[in-house]
Parts: structure tokens; sequence; C-alpha cells
């Protein structure tokens, strides 16, 4: 693999973690009732599904 | 008891009396509100609108089909279902309203009489046990001679006698025993029947003080009915002769109505009890509150699932709090069942709702919902009397007495709390080094395979140094984490946290908090959101606050890697010890937290509740596996999404920027070094191997987080931490489990293993060879008592603003990094003079 298209994977990575960092934290829903605010409720190991009862 | 001066009217087989309600008011007529039945709930929620003794109220009009009904009351309009206004008595003042109401809009002497003589009379339903001395009360208070005798087998028929106290009336209704208010005999039901259909104003319980635990049964179905109580410990004497001791001033705080003590044959007492139900009828009483018994997380969350279906029918609350009809329902109780029936009409998703939180209670306790929910009733009782009650004379126990004897004895209790919390931990280290090796090895595999595949350059690096020393940190804690929980499951299973909490509930009574704090407190080992959610069942505010500001010193489990990570590399000779320690001074502080709060925020006295002592049972081994395998799912969850994400950001920032002037002047040297013939081979290459190390510390100095870690620096150099540990801990904002993440990426764990041992434990000893800051065990401590006591992660952060409001949330985060910084100097500093 030429560096080249290694630099374009690293870039597509971070560029989606960062994307997802800023959605969990710019865009999260926020249900209340105990819900942390995370914008995935099924995954979200705090609020074990809070918002969804 | 009758004394001078009050004048016994009458005796009477009880019928029902007509009472005028305010639903029987015609359209444009007005009334005088002077009483307002019903269970507490709806008492409130009504005379909050407005509908309160002696005021007047205009029927403004019925609605098309005759409800609701729009009424006039203190210059606002307010609409009431009928059923809702049928539980407000009142007196008309039909078509003599003009020679009633004077010209200034005040009433007549004869109205004003009226209503007086309405608002002063005080119905009072005696009920309690058989032969617990309800009718020698009567016949005491009231001054009549009616037949002292079991009603078991005898027409169901009650008796009123009326006399005068005080300005009262007090109609006083002698209804059958029953041991409880099922619908098991007539009596039960007769008893229910009158309690939720005539609503007494008070309820008078009385109870045989010698037979406590078993008269208290029928007294947790009141309170769950939401009746405005008063207690009467009849028999109290008995009570001395058989060697007991109870503190009825600690009981009636914790049941949430006055208790008294009587003696109904020789009417001791009476006049006092008679004292305290006009105080609850006039609610200046102090004492009273209305307390929820917990049921336990399953059942508690069946009530919740019932009650919602509930509340979307508002008659319904009006005769019965849904809290009592949800209760009801899942104990099959045919009679709520007809009540809603004929309601509500089609009940069937409350029916399929019920049925499915039944299968649920009964798959996880193999008995059934009836049977469960009296468990927990006795469960509530048996903690009640354990704080209150004292036996002075010795007594065959039941087993969970006996081992409660054992187990929560003054002396025993804490040495046998520490020494299993000793084996829990000790088990997570000795148990769990065998799977965690396994993992260790299959990372190492893992990174080893990823670098041949993928060659030297930008994605290897990513890959190996990033995401797999960053995940692969923390993954293999996995079953460390999970065999924690398997023996927290073990103790909330069998009965023995709720022991645990008892135990230390002395300790908190002395801090000025009740036990029951304790239970959110020990929550909060496993995740601070459920914890800081907890503190809901605390009914003071003021305690919930100082809980709230507690619960982030109880170590949660995603601090756990982070204590392992450093025990493992420093504390080998005393892992558990170590461990136990943390979590004590966790304790401590949490415990001095709340004394600090209490002696200067809040200095008021905290309420009393009553602390729950289930019965021991044997864990289920489904609930366990259940238990694991849902933390399990949880923590792999977490390494897939938010440690992954963390773990490429920190490598972002620590690869970024991949050169720079001082790196520049390395490589400058090592060319030189490279052309320099003078040199012998081996010289050359260790000369050489300097450079390098000397390169890479260039770069991960100049690197954004380096950078970072440097403005850092000054503030957690004091307590012996270099700027990667600083670095660490700020990225611990996000989820406590990237602390060691952030180490794997910034200590370069893939470099520095050896085949033997963890990659990033090797990592962290190598930092005892720091000139600059050495990683000596003493900072290795302070380290892991700073992360134990600095801010929460950012969801416990929003929990507690969501619970309390910013500015708790904002104090939390600004004391708990306080306190961690200082707590941590202290160790440093101090411990630096000694070692």
């Amino acid at each position: 693999m030429n560096s080249t298209t290694q630099e374009i994977i690293v870039f597509l990575i971070v560029a989606l973690s960062i994307g997802w960092a800023i959605r969990r934290i710019f865009f999260a829903k926020k249900k209340g009732n105990g819900c942390c605010g995370s914008s995935d409720c099924d995954s979200c190991p705090h609020c074990q599904n809070r918002c969804k009862k | 008891m009758v004394s001078e001066g009050e004048t016994i009217v009458s005796v009477v087989i009880m019928e029902e009396g007509k009472r005028i309600t305010l639903a029987d008011i015609p359209e444009k007529e007005e009334c005088i509100i002077v009483k307002v039945n019903g269970h507490g709930g709806f008492r409130h929620r009504v005379m909050e609108m407005g509908f309160l003794k002696g005021k007047k109220v205009t029927v403004i009009k019925n609605a098309p089909l005759q409800d609701p009904i729009e009424y006039q009351v203190m210059e606002s309009h307010v609409s009431l279902r009928r059923s809702e206004a049928q539980h407000i008595e009142v007196v008309s003042v039909g078509e003599k309203v003009d020679g009633i109401i004077g010209f200034n809009g005040t009433f007549s002497e004869e109205m004003q009489r009226i209503v007086h003589e309405k608002t002063k009379t005080i119905t009072v339903a005696l009920v309690g046990n058989p032969n617990c001395g309800k009718t020698s009360f009567f016949n005491h208070a009231t001054g009549l001679h009616e037949h002292v005798g079991n009603y078991s087998g005898v027409t169901v028929s009650s008796k009123i006698g009326t006399f005068h106290r005080n300005g009262y009336t007090i109609n006083l209704v002698d209804l059958p025993g029953t041991y409880s208010i099922t619908e098991y005999s007539p009596e039960e039901l007769y008893v229910r029947e009158y309690i939720t259909e005539q609503h007494p104003d008070v309820v008078l319980n009385i109870v045989d003080s010698s037979n406590l635990e078993r008269n208290l049964f029928l007294t947790t179905q009141l309170i769950d009915m939401n009746v405005r109580m008063v207690m009467a410990l009849n028999m109290y004497d008995e009570l001395g002769k058989k060697g007991y001791q109870l503190d009825d001033a600690q009981l009636e705080k914790m049941l949430g109505f006055p208790c008294a003590p009587t003696n109904s044959k020789s009417g001791k007492g009476i006049d006092h009890i008679l004292d305290h139900i006009i105080t609850v009828y006039e609610e200046a009483d102090e004492i009273t509150k209305h307390i929820h018994i917990n049921y336990g997380p399953e059942l508690e969350g069946a009530i919740k699932k019932i009650k919602p279906l509930l509340s979307e029918h508002s008659e319904v609350a009006v005769d019965f709090p849904f809290r009592y009809v949800a209760i009801k329902l899942l104990e099959n109780d045919s009679t709520t069942y007809k009540h809603l029936e004929k309601h509500l009409g089609n009940i069937d998703n409350i029916r399929e709702t019920v049925h499915k939180c039944q299968a649920e209670i009964e798959k996880e306790y193999e008995e059934d919902t009836a049977s469960v929910i009296t468990n927990a009733k006795y469960g509530f009782i048996r903690g009640a009397l354990k704080e209150t009650f004292k036996k002075t004379k010795e007594e065959k126990e039941e087993l969970s007495y006996a081992i409660d004897v054992v187990l929560t004895n003054k002396w025993l209790g804490f040495p046998i709390l520490g020494f299993f919390l000793w084996v829990m931990f000790e088990c997570t280290f000795i148990i769990g080094e065998y799977p965690q090796s396994w993992i260790e090895s299959g990372v190492k595999w893992l990174s080893e395979m990823a670098q041949s595949l993928l060659g030297e350059g930008i994605l290897s690096n990513l890959i190996v140094d990033g995401i797999i020393a960053g995940v692969g940190g923390v993954i293999v804690f996995l079953p460390n984490i999970l065999i924690l929980f398997f023996f927290i499951s073990l103790l909330e299973d069998t009965g023995y946290m709720a022991r645990a909490a008892f135990i230390m509930d002395k300790v908190m009574h002395k801090m000025g908090l009740h036990g029951k704090s304790f239970i959110p407190l020990l929550t909060g080992f496993g995740c601070g959101v459920p914890a800081i959610m907890a503190t809901r069942t605390l009914e003071n505010p003021k305690d919930r606050i100082i809980t709230m500001m507690a619960i982030p010193f109880m170590s949660c489990s995603a601090r756990l890697p982070v204590y392992l990570l450093f025990v493992s590399a420093f504390f080998e000779s005393n892992q558990a010890l170590i461990l136990l320690s943390i979590y004590l001074i966790g304790i401590a502080v949490a415990v001095l937290t709340a004394l600090l709060l209490k002696k200067t925020r809040f200095k008021d006295d905290s309420d009393q509740f009553v602390m729950e002592l289930p019965p021991y049972r044997i864990p289920s081994a489904r609930n366990t596996i259940i238990h694991m395998w849902e933390k399990a799912v949880q923590y792999l969850k977490k390494m897939g999404s938010i440690i992954l994400v963390a773990s490429v950001i920190i490598w972002v920032l620590s690869y970024f920027p991949t050169t720079n002037v001082e790196m520049e002047q390395v490589d400058a040297k090592i060319a030189q070094l490279n052309e320099d013939n003078s040199l012998d081979s081996e010289s050359k290459e260790e000369l050489l191997e300097q450079l390098e190390i000397d390169k890479s510390a260039a770069h991960d100095k100049n690197s954004y987080i380096g950078q970072i870690g440097q403005i850092i620096e000054p503030v957690v150099r004091p307590l012996g931490f270099d700027w990667e540990m600083g670095v660490s801990i700020l990225t611990g904002a996000a989820a406590k489990e990237i602390v060691v993440s952030s180490m794997g990426i910034l200590y370069h764990a893939d470099k520095e293993a050896d085949s033997d041992s963890s990659k990033l434990v090797d990592a962290i000893r190598e930092r005892s060879n720091n000139p600059e800051a050495p990683l000596t065990p003493l900072v290795a401590f302070g380290f892991m008592v700073f992360v134990l006591l600095y801010y929460p992660c950012i969801a416990t952060i929003t929990a507690i603003a969501k619970e309390s409001n910013w500015k708790w949330a904002g104090f939390s985060v600004l004391y708990t990094t306080s306190v961690a910084w200082v707590v941590a100097f202290l160790i440093h500093q101090i411990g630096s003079i000694f070692i």
C-alpha cells in the first residue's frame, strides 16, 4: 500500500471519528428521564436504554 | 377516652349516611366546602386547585354529556370530573343563597354554624388485627361498653361511637379485625371497601406492640393506600414485660405518621392518640409524610410500567392512588380488576402488561408475584424494626434472623464486610489474571499481524500505536470487571448488600444522613449515572443533593482498569489490599463530604426512612449470568464506540506535527554520526540508539497533546505526575477507561513490551527511570487516588445537572477535582518524607 493510499485511509478514519464525537457531543438526543444525552440509546452504557423507557 | 366536658352523642350500627357532595349541586348554585375526601395524592391535587375547607364554590355548567363540571372557586374557573366532585363534601347554600350570604358577601351566622359543624366533624376508622385491643380502645375513647371479642365468623358490621373533643365531633368507627386488607375474607373486603368508599378522615391503626412484625403487615397495606394515619402502639406495657424495647419516636419518623404507646385496658395513652388524630386531621402534624415501601427493582419496575397505563384514566386516581392499584393488579386482586373494568371498560392492554410483568417477576424469583410483594413488605417491616426494636431476652430466631445476628452484629459486622470486600478484590486479581493473559496474547498477536501486514507507515502507526494500543489497553481488563460484577451480583441477590447498607447506616446516621443514602452510594461502585438516579428514593431534597455530591467518590467500575494497571505494575505483593484501600478512601471521602455539607450548607435534620432487610435467598445462576452478560456487552460496545474514537483522536494529537525544529536538530546529528567513520560500530550503534530515543522524546514533547501536557504540567508536577499522566487525566472526562487508553498511546506501550507481561505494565514500570518525574509506587498510589477522586465523567455530570441543577453539577466538578488534587498532593509530599 503506497503512502498516499495510507494517508487517505487515515484521513477517513480520523474524519469519521471526529464526526462521530461531534455528533455525540453536540447533536445528542436529550430525552430526559436519566438519559445522559447519548445519540445512541442502545449502546449507551450509562443510560441502559432509560430514555426509551 | 371521654374526659370532663365531653359528651357522648350516640352509638349506632353504622349505615352509609347521605353526604352532599359537590357533584350533587345543580348548575348556577353555590355551596361551601366542608371536607375533601379521597387518598392523599388526590386530596392534595384538588386542594392545590383551590378546593379548600370553607371556600365558596359556584357551579357554572355541566359539559354536554354531564361530565366534567365547570366550577368557580377563588375567582378562577376549574373543571372537575363528576367522580372527582363526588369526593368533595359541601353544604348547599341552595335557594336560600340571598338569605344566607350577607350583602357584603360574608356568610350569615347560621351558615357559618353549619359549615363549622361539618368541618369540625372527624370520622376515624379503627383498623387493626383481631385481638389487638380495638374494641377496648373504642369503649375507652367513647365511654361505651361494646362487647369485646373477635369478629371472625361473626356477621360483619361496625359500630360507630360519637363524642366531642377539643371542639371537634369525633365519629369513631370500630371495624372488624383483619390481618390484612386483601380479599381473602369478608372482613378484609369490608374494611377495604369502607376505607376506599367511605373515606374516613383519619385511619387509626391499632397494633399489638408485643407482636409488631405481624401487626405491621396491615400497616404496610394502609401505607400503600396513602390514607391519613395515626398508630396506637397498644399493649405497650407487655412489650416491656417481655424484655423488648421500642424506639417509637424513631418508628413514627420512618413510617411517616404519628405513633404513640397506649394501653386500651387501662386507657393509658388514649388521650394522646386522640390529640394526634386532631392534629393529623388539621394537617398541622409535623411527622406526617407519605412514604413508599420499596418493593425492590423488579417490582418497582413493574409498577412503573403499569402506572402510565392507569394515568391515562384520571377517574381511577380518585378512589385509589395509581401505585396502590398497580400493586393490587400485580397481586391479581379481582376486586381491583372489577373496579377498573367498571370504570374503564376494556382493560386488555393493562391486563396484558400486568401478566407480562408478573411473568418476569415470577421467572426471576421463582414464586408468585403476590408472595414476592408480601416478602418485600416483611423486608420493609424487618428493616424498620431492626432500627427501632430491641430484644433484651434470648429468643429462638428464624434463619434470616440468625444470620443477621452475625452479619449485622455491632462488633462483627464491619470485619465481615471488610473480609467479603477483600475476597471480592482478591478474586478479581487472582482469577482474572488467567483470562487477562489470554486477551493480552490476543492483542499482542493482533498488533504483530497488523504490523506485518501493513508494514511501516502512517496507517500502521494509527492501527498499532493508536487503535490497538488504546482499545487493547482497556479490553484486557474485561475479565476482571466481569468477576467484580459477579461478586456484586451475588452480594445483591443474597440480600447481603442490604445488610452492608444497614451496617453503614449507623455511620451514616452519625454523619446526619440515613443509611438509605448508602444504597445509591453502593450503586456508584457500578456506574455513577444509575447511582445519581437512585437518589430519587430519598424524599428529602437536601439528602438527595448531599448524596449526589458524595457519589462521584464511590469508585465506578470504569476507574477499575486504572487501578488494575498500576497495582499490577507496582504492588504485586499486596494487590487486593491496595485495591481495597483505594475503595475505602473513596468511601471515607464520600462520608466526609456528606458530613461537611450537613454541617455547613444543609444544617436541618434529615428525614428518617426504613431500611428494607429482605430475607436471605440463594442467588439464581440465571440472574448472575444475565448481569455479567449485560455488563460484558456494555463494555464491548463502549470499546467499539467511545474508547475507539477517543483512541483515534488521542493518536492524532500525539502523532502530529510529525516534525519540529528539535527533531530536525536530532536528525542532523544522526546524519553526522552516520558519516563519521572515526567511531567503532558498537559505540556508533549505542549513540544512534540514544539519538533515536531523543528524537522520539522531541516528537512527543512537541506534538499537540505534548503541548497541552506541558501547559498542565505545572499543575500536576507537585503531585509527582509527568505530563503524559496529566493528559491522561484530562481525557478521562469522556470516560474513565480512556485514562488507560491514553497511557497506552502516550507511553508507546507497543514498543516497551517484553514477551512475558503486559505491554502497558512494562511501559509504566519503565517510567520509574524517568529522571524528570520518576513513576514510583508512591506516585502510582497518588495517581490512583487522584483518578478515584477527581471529576466524574460527562455522563455523570449531566445526570447530576438533570437531577439537581447545573450549579450543583459545576460544584461537583470543582469540588471533586480540588479534593483529588489536595489528597494526591498530601500523599506525594508526606509520603516523600518517609519513602
